[in-house]
């Protein structure tokens, strides 16, 4: 606030001044400085020896606009960096910016929920790093405060804005540091086939524009007769797409492997610190009594290898696509309580006290996966029997759709065992089924915004109903266990265990 | 909780805003003049009525249905002309506020106020820029005294 006294004020370190404008400046700059590389080669002559200052007084009087333009450009970076400043009080942070249109910003750190500092390869070359501050107000896709700083600014802000004076000693530091077969273990299961195929795909298009159409066509030329040369009794097509999906699913592994490298968790006092990445070093501050709730993630990959994996759902942390959102990457059952009270011991598990009936609820689990199966091989027959030519293609293409299906079959199975609700000590557990994985999430009372109870003619027979449970985020966070008995769904919804 | 008023050259701030987003189609006119008399007719006629109706009916409509109401533990914004809605934000819900200033409000000394909440904004446009920064402090201080109440609960 502007009456409170400002500890510490700064500016963006001055790479943000090219930061912001690089894309129009990479188009001016690169005529530019061929033009001033022509001149100087062409300023050799025999005949008429060393003539640099009549050829660049021409190619001056050739490019004056270019130049004016360029320099028009770097101004307005300079002044948007000059205008630009982060002041630091006792409150909060105070952010000024806008040449034209002035904005003053005033981020209390009674309402930062996360504090991450984010530091590229190219960035720490400069000395520079992302510091993004989010609060439960603002939008979902941006940061509250993204700004770029001295890596010694950020760090003086960090510790004003966590101790703030006077200086409060420090409790003792717990730390927790996963084996890296877990971490590779995680990147196994996190990695997904499609985000690697936009990242590949993203790769040779914008190769293709800076080397020339023709390189990207080269690729996919090349790739279409590997393709046909390989796929042995398998049609072509079928093997293109298996190959493209393995191909983006390493890609996808590799990246991810990449962003939890050296990931460690440490707790003080209320505070979380995230360190994880290789080439990008992530690093979050999370404050306990902001955490959203804590989901413990299992696929039917994880369930085979008995393993679990712990995310952490807190605003601004896992938010944007290349963001590190778990807290434990992969543990092992046993020592699964063991880290959680390590690391957080507000949150813990409690056994099912409502469940779903093993019977009676089995329909209400599996009924629409089983219907796409159906579905799919209603269509098959359908299809052979009017385009008995593509026979082979067909019989292949709804193979490879049944095979998730009944992949989703089996969660859903597993589901139906696993699913329910309990509240203990002053922490719900929800188990339920969302997609492919399994997830069993521990929230504090006060952490859920909403209940809302959905009862099917057919469910209202049996006196059983859907739950859903809204958690505290920036957009919206559904949970949804279904057929529970609904007398007793109110019962541990009461207003004694939610107050 | 009394609604309170806009200062009076927020209507004079938003017409000459206006007059500036004219200049995009009296240039189509001016184009139309040269290549398609009879369009620049119309085109002119439509632009204009337009302009007048904003101008002299409607902005004045809309500021004498403007209003804003801040009590101890919430914000209340009402407007509207055709559709009347009201915003209201618990102070204890938000969480940071923003003022900016364009340079034509710079000049009339005007400010724009915007409060972002969990789950909405909501923004008083064309404060008086004095108002506007002691109105941001005040808030910030009942931020502070909310966030102290509900962390002691």
């Amino acid at each position: 606030m502007e009456n409170t006294v400002t500890i510490k004020r700064c500016r963006p370190h001055p790479l943000y001044i090219l930061s912001n404008l690089w894309r129009y400046l990479f188009i001016l700059l690169i005529p530019v400085v061929r033009g001033l590389y022509f001149v100087l080669i062409n300023s050799f002559s025999l005949t008429e020896g060393f003539t640099l200052g009549v050829n660049l007084s021409r190619w001056l009087h050739g490019a004056w606009m270019d130049l004016l333009v360029l320099f028009a450009f770097l101004s307005l970076g300079i002044l948007l960096w000059a205008t630009f400043t982060v002041e630091v009080s006792g409150d909060g942070l105070l952010v000024k910016r806008g040449v034209f249109r002035r904005e003053l910003t005033f981020l209390p750190v009674s309402r930062t929920c996360c504090i991450s500092v984010i530091q590229p390869l190219r960035l720490w070359l400069f000395g520079a790093v992302y510091l993004r501050v989010d609060t439960a107000g603002g939008s979902i896709q941006n940061a509250d405060l993204l700004v770029m700083l001295k890596k010694k600014d950020c760090q003086k802000i960090l510790r004003m804005l966590q101790a703030p004076v006077p200086l409060a000693p420090l409790s003792p530091v717990r730390s927790y540091k996963p084996k890296s077969r877990y971490v590779f273990i995680l990147a196994l299961i996190t990695s997904n086939s499609f985000a690697g195929m936009v990242l590949i795909s993203t790769f040779i298009t914008q190769v293709g524009n800076i080397l020339g159409q023709r390189f990207s066509e080269m690729i996919y030329g090349t790739f279409e007769n590997v393709a046909r040369t390989l796929a042995f009794g398998i049609p072509p097509a079928a093997f293109s797409l298996a190959s493209v999906m393995s191909l983006g699913y390493l890609c996808a592994f590799v990246a991810s492997l990449a962003r939890h490298a050296n990931f460690q968790v440490m707790r003080r006092r209320n505070l979380l610190e995230v360190n994880a990445g290789l080439l990008t070093r992530r690093s979050y501050r999370i404050e306990v009594s902001k955490i959203g709730y804590l989901d413990i993630r299992r696929s039917l990959l994880t369930c085979i290898l008995g393993v679990y994996s712990i995310f952490l759902s807190t605003v601004g942390y896992g938010k944007f696509k290349d963001d590190v959102s778990a807290l434990i990457p992969c543990v092992r059952r046993r020592q699964l309580n063991y880290s959680l009270r390590l690391l957080l011991p507000e949150y813990h598990l409690s056994e099912r006290t409502l469940r779903p009936h093993r019977i009676r609820s089995a329909f209400r689990y599996t009924s629409r996966t089983l219907a796409l199966i159906v579905a799919v091989l209603a269509a098959r027959i359908v299809l052979c029997y009017f385009f008995p030519d593509w026979r082979e293609l067909i019989v292949w293409v709804a193979f490879m759709a049944n095979f998730p299906l009944i992949w989703l079959l089996i969660v859903k199975l597993i589901d139906l065992n696993t699913a329910g609700i309990s509240f203990q000590d002053g922490c719900y557990t929800l188990r339920y089924s969302k997609g492919f994985s399994l997830h069993q999430v521990i929230i504090r009372p006060e952490r859920i915004v909403r209940i809302r109870r959905v009862q099917s003619f057919l469910q209202r027979r049996t006196g059983r109903c859907d739950v859903y449970v809204y958690s505290y985020s920036e957009g919206r966070q559904t949970h949804h266990i279904r057929d529970l008995k609904r007398e007793e769904t109110e019962k541990i919804f009461c207003e004694e265990n939610i107050s | 909780m009394t609604g309170q008023r806009l200062p009076a050259r927020v209507l004079t701030y938003w017409r000459i805003r206006l007059l500036l987003f004219c200049i995009g189609p009296a240039m189509v006119g001016g184009f139309l003049y040269y290549t398609k008399a009879s369009w620049f007719t119309i085109w002119t006629f439509v632009w204009m009525a337009v302009f007048l109706l904003l101008c002299f009916v409607y902005y004045p409509m809309y500021y004498h249905f403007y209003h804003y109401a801040v009590s101890d533990r919430m914000v209340r914004v009402s407007r509207g002309v055709l559709y009347n809605q009201m915003d209201a934000v618990y102070i204890r819900n938000v969480q940071y506020t923003t003022l900016s200033q364009t340079p034509l409000q710079k000049l009339m000394n005007l400010a724009s106020l915007r409060l972002y909440a969990a789950g909405g904004v909501i923004r008083i446009a064309g404060l008086n820029y004095e108002e506007a920064r002691l109105l941001r402090v005040q808030l910030g201080r009942k931020m502070e005294v909310e966030h102290g109440e509900h962390s002691d609960n």
